[in-house]
């Protein structure tokens, strides 16, 4: 599944990755898990509450299950403009 | 350019009595003081324009306004170049000039933006300040019947 990365987050470990996760769709909170485990880097970015997922462009919290072909997208707190 | 975007706002008014524009430019120097070399702004494109257009949107419900306008800049920008432009319409000036406070007060926290700092000694990535979220608090009152 492929995981849109923006911000500090893209910069630090790439603008897009493939996380290895089940071909018929995840919730977000397995989506975390399995990020941490592929990218350690991302741990305490994800243990710290600070990034939000939005998945076809709606933020959504961790009990959103994913369906397969649906955009999803991480980043970390906004700076606004 | 914010004198072609403004010129093209008014344009598209009609019966319009006051315009307040703001236009935000990039600043040369940090909070510190120092060198900023330039400004990068990633965003999400889709999402970042449903931000905009959502605060553009309630400026219009809670303004006693006929249109406003938000255009913002995304990638480099360098120190003394515009990044952002926010306008209001409406009969008299008072609701233009608040409803384009407002706007810009939203843009600052709000707008999906991730805003990088390109300084001479590196660079960093930067969120809204206190003064931004305490801007921001002014309109969380419920609106005026």
């Amino acid at each position: 599944m492929k995981i849109l990365l923006f911000g500090q987050l893209g910069e630090r470990i790439g603008r897009e990755v493939d996380a290895a996760l089940a071909s018929d769709g995840c919730t977000i909170a397995e989506l975390r898990h399995a990020l941490a485990e592929q990218w350690p880097a991302m741990t305490s970015d994800l243990a710290s509450g600070a990034l939000r997922f939005a998945v076809d462009q709606e933020i959504v919290d961790d009990s959103f299950a994913i369906s397969p072909g649906q955009e999803v997208a991480l980043f970390s707190v906004l700076s606004g403009g | 350019m914010p004198d072609r975007e403004l010129a093209s706002f008014m344009a598209r008014l009609s019966g319009a009595g006051a315009v307040v524009s703001f236009v935000g430019i990039a600043r040369g120097r940090d909070k510190e003081g120092e060198i900023v070399r330039g400004l990068f702004l990633d965003h999400y494109p889709g999402m970042t324009e449903h931000s905009l257009e959502t605060i553009a949107a309630a400026a219009l419900d809670r303004f006693d306004i006929d249109d406003a306008l938000v255009v913002h800049r995304c990638g480099a920008v360098a120190p003394g170049e515009p990044i952002v432009i926010a306008a209001a319409a409406s009969a008299h000036r008072r609701a233009a000039f608040e409803a384009a406070d407002y706007l810009m007060d939203r843009l600052k926290t709000e707008a999906m933006f991730w805003k990088r700092e390109d300084g001479v000694d590196g660079s960093r990535w930067i969120e809204p300040t206190e003064a931004d979220r305490a801007d921001l608090a002014r309109w969380s009152d419920p609106c005026p019947e």
